[in-house]
C-alpha cells in the first residue's frame, strides 16, 4: 500500500473520530428522547443540532449546509516552496511551509507566504485595466485642421471676392448680402473644428471644457446664419415667381 | 463555499467549474480554458487525491495561467498532503514552474492555542 495513504489518514483521523462520535451522540439523543426507531432524515437533523467538545475542538455544524462552521475548527494554509539544494538525481524538491493558521475566527501569519513569483507581494486578483482614452491622435488632428484651414481660407477668399466685385452685374444679381451671410455662417461652422480637435492629450481639463462649450456656440450660430441666408433667398425667389402679375417689383433687405 | 464567501468576504466574486471524477486530458483542458477565460488570478481547486494535481498544473502552465508569477493556485485538503512534496521536479520543467508557490488550505486537528501539538 502507498505510504501516502497513512499520511492522509494521520491528518484526517481526528476528524473521522469526531464524525463518528457526532453520529453516535445524535442517535443516542433521539433514542433517549422519543423512540428506538428513526429514519435517516431524523438522524441527520439531530446530527446538525448536536454540539460537543471533540478532539478537534468545539463541534458545531451549520444547519443549512451540514458542514462544520469554520469558526469552530482550525485551518492551516500550507505554502509549497522550493527547497534549497537539489535531490540526489539533480531534480528539485518542493517542501511545505506553514504560512497561516486560522483560529478563534481569524487568520494569523506564521511565516510569510511565498507566491509563484517568489515574493510575498499580493498580486491583484484581475489583470490591470488598460484604459483606452481614444485620443484623436496627431495625424487625424493635423488632417482635420488642414482641411479646416482650407475652408477658412476659401471663405475669406470668396468673401473678399464678393466685396470686391459687389457692384458687378453678376454679383449684384446674386445678392451679395446673402452671399456674405452664407460665407460668414460657413466660416463660423468651420471654426468649430478647431475646438473639436482638442482633447486631454494636448490640453488641460479647463482648456477642454472651454473648447467643448465653444463648439455649440460656433456651430449653431454658423448654421443659423448660413441657413437663414439660404431660406431668405428662397423666400425672395418664391415671392417673385408666385407673383400674380409677374410685374417687376423691388425687394429690399430690411 | 459561496456561503462562506458571502459571510467572510462579501466583495469576493466566485466562478465555479466542474471537473468530472474520472477526468481526462480533455476535461482538464476545458476546465483550465474556462478558468483562463475568467481572467481571475487566484484559483482554488478541489481535486481528488493526488492523481489530478500533475495533469491539472501542467495544463494550466501550457495555457498560461500557472507558473506566470501572476497566477496563484490554492488547493483544498482533498489534495493529498503528499502530492506536492512527495515527488521531485525537473528544474525549469512546466510542472516545477507551476507548482512553486502553490498553497493548500486544510483543516487542522487540535484546539486553539495548542498549535505545536497538532503537527504530526
Amino acid at each position: 500500500m502507498d505510504d501516502a495513504f497513512f499520511e492522509d489518514l494521520r491528518l484526517v483521523s481526528p476528524f473521522l473520530y469526531d464524525s463518528t462520535i457526532a453520529v453516535g451522540l445524535a442517535a443516542c439523543n433521539i433514542s433517549s428522547s422519543s423512540t428506538d426507531f428513526f429514519d435517516g432524515r431524523t438522524h441527520y437533523n439531530q446530527i446538525v443540532n448536536t454540539q460537543f467538545e471533540g478532539t478537534t475542538g468545539s463541534i458545531i455544524l451549520d444547519k443549512e449546509t451540514g458542514t462544520r462552521t469554520p469558526s469552530s475548527a482550525l485551518f492551516e494554509l500550507v505554502n509549497y516552496v522550493q527547497a534549497p539544494g537539489k535531490a540526489e538525481n539533480g531534480e528539485l524538491n518542493i517542501v511545505p511551509s506553514n504560512s497561516y493558521l486560522f483560529q478563534n475566527g481569524q487568520w494569523n501569519e506564521l511565516t510569510p507566504m511565498i507566491f509563484n513569483d517568489g515574493t510575498s507581494d499580493i498580486q491583484p486578483g484581475l489583470p490591470e485595466i488598460t484604459l483606452d482614452r481614444n485620443y484623436i491622435g496627431t495625424g487625424l488632428r493635423v488632417a482635420g485642421l488642414v482641411m479646416c484651414g482650407i475652408v477658412l481660407a476659401l471663405c475669406i477668399g470668396f468673401g473678399a471676392f464678393t466685396v470686391y466685385h459687389r457692384n458687378t452685374r453678376t454679383i449684384k444679381a446674386s445678392q451679395p448680402i446673402f452671399l456674405l451671410l452664407l460665407i460668414g455662417g460657413i466660416f463660423l461652422m468651420d471654426l468649430s473644428i478647431i475646438p473639436l480637435s482638442f482633447d486631454d492629450e494636448i490640453a488641460s481639463d479647463k482648456g477642454c471644457s472651454i473648447a467643448c462649450m465653444s463648439v455649440p456656440w460656433l456651430l449653431c450660430t454658423g448654421f443659423s446664419m448660413s441657413f437663414a441666408a439660404l431660406s431668405s433667398k428662397l423666400r425672395r425667389i418664391n415671392k417673385l415667381f408666385n407673383s400674380a402679375s409677374m410685374r417687376r417689383s423691388k425687394l429690399y433687405v430690411l | 463555499m459561496q456561503k462562506a464567501a458571502g459571510e467572510y468576504a462579501s466583495d469576493m466574486s466566485l466562478r465555479v467549474i466542474d471537473i468530472p471524477f474520472d477526468s481526462t486530458a480533455e476535461d482538464f483542458e476545458q476546465a483550465v480554458s474556462f478558468v483562463k477565460s475568467t481572467q481571475y488570478r487566484y484559483i482554488f481547486a478541489v481535486v481528488e487525491g493526488a492523481k489530478d494535481f500533475n495533469p491539472l498544473m501542467i495544463e494550466a502552465y501550457n495555457q498560461g495561467i500557472a507558473g506566470t508569477g501572476k497566477h496563484n493556485w490554492f488547493y483544498s485538503d482533498s489534495l493529498s498532503p503528499n502530492a506536492v512534496p512527495g515527488q521531485t521536479y525537473e528544474p525549469n520543467s512546466p510542472l516545477q514552474k507551476a507548482t512553486i508557490g502553490v498553497s493548500m488550505l486544510r483543516a487542522m486537528p487540535g484546539l486553539p492555542g495548542h498549535r505545536h501539538t497538532m503537527h504530526y
